[in-house]
């Protein structure tokens, strides 16, 4: 299958990124609470 | 140790052992895996099967998705080192599976499972094999977190702790390495040859190098936070005190007790 590296690596970071602020934020609320 | 030294020994000890030993360790996690997901899990003491601890809540089902997304997001990035093409790729991001199966039990290696299915599908591996590769990544998650499993373990605070994790990625590298060759053998997604010579190393290598350097640094780095954050497994599913404790806290009264 032809897939688009470029497109996959930004995704990836996206995925990634947004994967680690919702780990902090989940987080950060439950200590909170 | 490199590829080509894992490829002698594969060579040395013949496709019929490396399909033998599959075939065992491929009907075993198969079993743990179905067993888990339908509530209950296997000891190697009496009673042999009991319920286990987890409940697929909103906070579970979160856990899924975050680890899926750092483990599927860590995969597309490394997508482009190519090894064997359509199967086989660079993944530091394995040390995701050992470290979330570790820090959040079951979510974390179901999270794993998914994850890779979404790496598949932008590295443009998503085949048959696939099938493999999803139960495949949950037990280099799980593997792990059964034998590191109570917190004084998984904080590493002590020599003992690293050995623990070391022997546990060798035993999580172990499953995945024979699962998923096995399986593309089996069903002649690739030739058995390739499948034990060529990927059987790159699983192998994949699932030890990784996880053993940049998963011990980030499961020493992580754990206080979520073990803080009350999201590792034992605290999330209110499980045995004694699996809770750790090295690190100290105990001080919770506010209910204050």
């Amino acid at each position: 299958m032809e897939v688009n590296l470029g497109i996959a690596n930004v995704i990836g970071l996206v995925l990634i990124v947004g994967g680690a602020i919702a780990m902090v934020y989940l987080g950060k609320r439950r200590q909170h609470r | 140790m490199g590829l080509d030294q894992i490829e002698s020994i594969v060579r040395s000890l013949g496709l019929g052992t490396m399909n033998a030993i599959g075939v065992v360790v491929f009907v075993i996690a198969t079993i743990v895996f179905v067993l888990e997901l339908a509530g209950f899990r296997l000891h190697f003491s009496r009673p042999f099967l009991k319920r286990h601890t987890t409940e697929w809540n909103a906070m579970a089902l979160m856990k899924v998705a975050i680890v899926a997304a750092l483990f599927g997001g860590g995969l597309a990035i490394f997508a482009g080192v190519v090894f064997v093409p359509g199967i086989a790729y660079l993944r530091p991001a394995q040390a995701f599976t050992t470290v979330f199966g570790i820090l959040f039990g079951l979510p974390g290696a179901l999270g794993s499972a998914l994850g890779n299915f979404i790496g598949d599908i932008f590295a443009g591996t998503l085949t048959l094999g696939s099938v493999a590769g999803f139960i495949g990544n949950f037990m280099s998650a799980y593997v792990p977190y059964r034998i590191v499993y109570a917190a004084r373990h998984a904080d590493l605070s002590s020599p003992g702790d690293w050995v623990r994790y070391v022997w546990a990625v060798v035993a999580g590298a172990f499953v995945i390495a024979f699962y998923i060759p096995w399986w593309l053998a089996a069903l002649n997604i690739i030739p058995g040859e390739v499948a034990w010579t060529a990927v059987f190393g790159n699983i192998w290598l994949n699932g030890l190098v990784t996880p053993w350097i940049l998963g011990g640094l980030l499961l020493k780095m992580l754990y206080p936070y979520v073990k803080r954050w009350n999201m590792y497994w034992a605290d999330s599913e209110q499980a045995d005190p004694e699996l809770r404790r750790d090295d690190l806290t100290v105990t001080r009264p919770t506010a209910q007790e204050a």
